[in-house]
């Protein structure tokens, strides 16, 4: 009886130690998750990248960039909500060439951005339309639209390489 | 004795009231006299007609020193007389141009804040701004849209700078534009009294502008132009800055390497060219 008991208890004892000794279960669900969102993370593309490959891939007028500082007075964006931006515009007020990329913060608010900028879109187009009839053309095949949490627009005398290029970047 | 009695009698009688009439005749004649050398002044005296001031006769010592220093005054050279175009003068720094003034233009004066070079709040200018529409036409401020003028009015600049002439010069006539100007600088310095308004001459255009098949611009039409421009600011008492001069080359041309590809606007490194001119051709 002892024995048996003993036995027992040697068992009980050497499984409990195989079931420690194990390595603990996955949940293969979770783990998938975070890796995507790490992963994505990592390879957002920055709006400076795909406006840097746009200017060197079309040859534009002279560009200057709009920072933080004066964008209050090309586009009244609401700089809380926007993640990243760049953003340049014809530095000589002789031509309507301009390019912007925008990562917001939510997707819920690239619309409204979107709006603003076809907004200015609209409004430059009456400033080159009697002034300067090419350029107004120009702005007729602007490239400005949505794909996720980023915005973007361009007006550039190639407006189908531009549409490419942010494609590459953002789908 | 009757004789007696008879002198007696032809003595003139005493008469108190000739003695008042003397009395009063002598008065009147001093007060006249002593208004006619005093010669009060007209605001001297009250609605009433009573003196309220009276100023004392000076000295002889005062007007020894009134009467030197009146001819001083007549000797000293008249006040300086306005020299245009604006020579050299010592260079100043762009803190100048940022806190001190304002510019009134087209798309090339655009580009001093497009290129970030000027603020935008200093920079009243639009995109086909030219003269015959600059009191319709707005521009855009940190406050908004509106006029170039009610943008000076509001930002009171110590001094102006206005450009304009480029859009226009190919299809409005001289006489046109420079009549619109001139209302446009008497606005301005009705707006702003104490301004110092510069005109600047419209700059040259490249030898490709002049020959461009949709919208040629000739540098002799520029040139012409700005010769009415500089007898406009004689006119008007204001100063003309010649920066047509210090941007053209020995042709008389825009250099092909200042401009952004249309002859006519400039690259950032003009706009450095422009700044220098306008820093080393001021009035204080």
């Amino acid at each position: 009886m002892k024995r048996k008991f003993a036995f027992s208890a040697l068992a009980l004892a050497a499984a409990m130690s195989l079931a420690a000794c194990s390595e603990p279960t996955v949940d293969t669900g979770d783990a998938s998750a975070d890796t995507a969102a790490v992963s994505a993370s990592e390879n957002a593309a920055e709006p400076s990248e795909i406006t840097a490959k746009i200017i060197a891939d079309i040859e534009m007028s002279s560009l200057a960039e709009v920072q933080s500082d004066r964008i209050e007075m090309y586009l009244d964006v609401d700089l809380e909500k926007v993640e990243s931006f760049s953003m340049f515009i014809c530095g000589s007020g002789g031509f309507a060439d301009e390019v912007g990329v925008f990562r917001m913060k939510s997707d819920a608010d690239c619309e409204a951005l979107k709006t603003l900028i076809t907004e200015r879109l609209d409004k430059r187009k009456v400033d080159f339309e009697d002034y300067n009839p090419d350029e107004f053309e120009k702005l007729g095949k602007a490239v400005c639209g949505v794909s996720g949490n980023y915005v973007y627009y361009a007006v550039t005398p190639d407006s189908g390489k531009a549409e490419s290029i942010i494609k590459e970047f953002i789908g | 004795m009757v004789g007696m009695r008879g002198q007696e009698k032809r003595r003139p009688r005493f008469s108190i009231g000739l003695v008042f009439f003397l009395i009063f005749l002598s008065f009147a004649v001093c007060f006249f006299i002593y208004m006619k050398n005093g010669q009060i002044p007209e605001d001297s005296l009250s609605a009433s007609g009573e003196i309220v001031e009276s100023e004392q006769l000076p000295t002889p010592e005062e007007t020894t020193v009134q009467t030197e220093a009146l001819t001083v005054s007549e000797t000293e050279p008249p006040e300086e007389k306005l020299v245009n175009p604006v020579p050299e003068s010592e260079p100043k720094g762009l803190s100048y141009l940022i806190n001190e003034c304002n510019f009134v233009g087209d798309s090339i004066t655009v580009g001093l804040s497009s290129y970030g070079i000027l603020p935008e709040k200093n920079v009243l200018a639009n995109i086909g701004m030219n003269i015959s529409k600059i009191n319709t036409a707005t521009v855009t401020t940190p406050d908004g849209e509106m006029t170039a003028l009610e943008a000076l009015k509001k930002n009171n600049p110590k001094n102006v700078y206005i450009m304009l002439g480029s859009n226009g010069i190919s299809w409005l006539t001289n006489e046109s534009m420079i009549s619109e100007y001139g209302i446009f600088i008497d606005s301005v310095k009705e707006a702003l009294p104490e301004a110092a308004i510069y005109i600047i001459s419209i700059p040259p255009v490249t030898a490709n502008k002049e020959i461009d098949t949709n919208s040629p611009i000739l540098n002799s039409d520029i040139d012409a132009y700005n010769s009415e421009l500089l007898k406009l600011a004689d006119n008007k008492g204001v100063y003309f800055v010649d920066l047509n001069t210090g941007l053209k080359g020995n042709d008389g041309k825009l250099a092909s390497e200042r401009s952004d590809g249309d002859g006519m606007h400039f690259k950032k490194s003009t706009y450095d060219i422009m700044l220098d001119y306008l820093l080393t051709h001021t009035v204080d």
